[in-house]
């Protein structure tokens, strides 16, 4: 009956400990902990008890400052950007944040049809140089949606617009 | 190793730039910035909380109008997940997680531990050549698989959400995992009995939402939820710059909002983003009493030919959004009266996701008022700069 209950308070101890701890290595120290407080005698199940708690806060200490090699760094993955759009898009959405996206992607249209008749640089990236002419439709639709956004764009057009040489 | 990856992101993106000083320079100001970030430490009780009790990390916060508290009727509830979920090589990740072990243990690294400035880390460059063409070889596979990598990293994600997403499950929410946007929009416009709506999406520095295919919301993307629906919670990084992207707080009348804030415990750690570990902290905001007006909004309507080349339009009236044309269920949209300006109204019909249409021709569309007055808007079509697409229709 000794040997059953033992067993089972093992199994319970080890099943709880696994689901709960998030470290792999701290299952050792909850083992130890199980284990020193069934088996032995006093004061080694006393030792046992503190080292065993101490494997298992110190692997779980380890995991936190080692993210990447434990499960909970994928869980603690952010909500953030992190979008790996089309460059040119990208760059259009970042400079002009209230320029709504069908038009993002017009513009974009319109850089990306000039970089292909463009040559590449030594260094490896693509002059893009935007007329007014170029994105009349898109000046037109903002001159009645935006206003202040078509006018800011249209002045905007005197800057160069750099086209890596990845797209 | 965490700050290993960290630093292998920012020079990819460095040198993804076409960086006009030399590799060494940007490699060491990076390399520097990054020690810089990692001498902040996470004490033992913020170990133990990201551990056990990651919901603890972040807390919701509440958007309402009022005070007064209806009785409010329980409908159904859905979790809408905006996540990409594309494919990647498995191989080739492992391949490149095995040489980032590689990088990591590279004498260079080591050495570079006592830097702590250029001239120092110039130095070591120097004489340590080979390993840093080592490391410039590693970050050209990197350029070259980000993607992979990103989509790993997203696949990830999404296998810890859905762990997380089983409590709510248990609680009756419904979970959706939506390609696009529309498909939200649909499921909304199938159920009557909507009444809690959670979003999980991506976020960008100005608060716009991202769906899975990478489309932004359009501006005032709440502004026509269904009149049933009493709560929103969208849980996303940036969640101050959503609100005001999103002008939520001129919907407060219609629903309570709620939003994640990570505890100044943390702030140091996450500052603007949420960790998605942490959702299970909104898994009580359902059994919360909402804000329910017992008056009933005006609804209008704006109805459309039975043309199949407008299916999937995205409608938007004075900047609200108003949702997409479904043709297959119905030709009308509705949408909430109170949306129409008393002065000048303007429709806009645009793709919202990355559809291209040709030019959508002659085609009609009415606009039915509460008190059953029509008008016919009248449209002027734009089309892209080859002439070949259809861009935008206004409607006035």
């Amino acid at each position: 009956m000794k040997k059953k209950l033992t067993s089972l308070a093992l199994a319970i101890s080890l099943t709880l400990g696994i689901a709960m701890a998030p470290a792999k290595k701290a299952h050792g120290g909850v083992l130890m902990m199980t284990a020193s407080a069934v088996y032995a005698p006093l004061v080694i199940g006393v030792v046992g008890q503190f080292v065993g708690f101490g494997i298992s806060v110190t692997s779980i200490y380890w995991t936190i400052e080692n993210l990447d090699k434990a499960w909970l760094g994928y869980g603690l993955f952010m909500l953030d950007e992190q979008m790996n759009t089309n460059r040119a898009e990208e760059l259009i959405s970042q400079n002009y944040p209230e320029l709504d996206g069908y038009l993002v992607k017009e513009v974009a249209r319109v850089v990306q049809a000039k970089a292909n008749l463009v040559e590449m640089r030594p260094e490896g990236i693509k002059e893009v140089v935007l007329e007014e002419q170029d994105i009349a439709q898109v000046l037109e639709i903002l001159s009645v949606t935006q206003p202040e956004l078509g006018e800011k764009l249209k002045n905007d057009l005197t800057q160069r617009i750099l086209n890596e040489g990845r797209i | 190793m965490r700050h290993l990856r960290i630093f292998i992101q920012i020079m990819c993106l460095v040198l993804s730039w076409g960086a006009s000083a030399s590799i060494g320079e940007e490699f060491c100001k990076t390399y520097l910035d990054i020690q810089k970030m990692s001498h902040q430490k996470v004490s033992l009780k913020e170990s133990l909380k990201l551990a056990f009790f990651p919901s603890s990390i972040i807390h919701p916060v509440e958007l309402k109008q009022s005070e007064e508290r209806d009785q409010s009727i329980q409908g159904n509830k859905y979790i809408f997940i905006h996540l990409p979920a594309p494919k990647f090589d498995l191989n080739k990740v492992q391949e490149i997680k095995s040489r980032e072990k590689e990088i990591g243990a590279l004498e260079l690294f080591t050495q570079l531990k006592s830097a702590r400035e250029m001239d120092a880390c110039l130095t070591i460059i120097e004489e340590n050549k080979d390993d840093f063409s080592k490391v410039q070889g590693y970050f050209t596979l990197y350029l070259n698989h980000q993607d992979q990598i990103e989509a790993y990293h997203e696949s990830k994600s999404l296998e810890v959400l859905s762990k997380k997403l089983k409590t709510f499950q248990r609680q009756g929410w419904i979970v959706s995992y939506v390609n696009q946007m529309s498909e939200m929009y649909q499921q909304l416009r199938a159920d009557a009995r909507v009444s809690d709506i959670l979003l999980v999406a991506h976020s960008d520095q100005f608060g716009r939402l991202y769906d899975a295919k990478k489309n932004i919301f359009p501006k005032g993307a709440f502004a026509n939820l269904p009149q049933s629906v009493k709560k929103l919670i969208i849980y996303s990084c940036h969640s101050e710059k959503v609100i005001s992207y999103y002008k939520i707080n001129s919907y407060l009348h219609k629903f309570n909002y709620y939003y994640p804030q990570v505890e100044s415990a943390f702030n140091h750690l996450f500052e603007s983003k949420t960790p998605l570990l942490s959702i299970r902290a909104f898994k009580n905001i359902s059994s919360r009493k909402s804000f329910t007006s017992s008056q009933k909004r005006a609804n209008c309507q704006i109805e459309f030919d039975q043309n199949k080349n407008l299916n999937g339009l995205g409608v938007s009236l004075n900047d609200q959004f108003l949702g997409f044309v479904d043709i297959k269920s119905s030709r009308r949209l509705s949408f909430d009266c109170e949306l129409l300006s008393p002065e000048k109204n303007q429709f806009k019909f645009y793709d919202v996701d990355k559809t291209e249409r040709p030019s959508l021709g002659d085609w009609a569309v009415i606009l039915r008022v509460e008190n059953g007055k029509l008008k016919e808007l009248k449209l002027k079509e734009y089309l892209t700069w080859d002439q070949k697409k259809h861009l935008l229709t206004i409607g006035q």
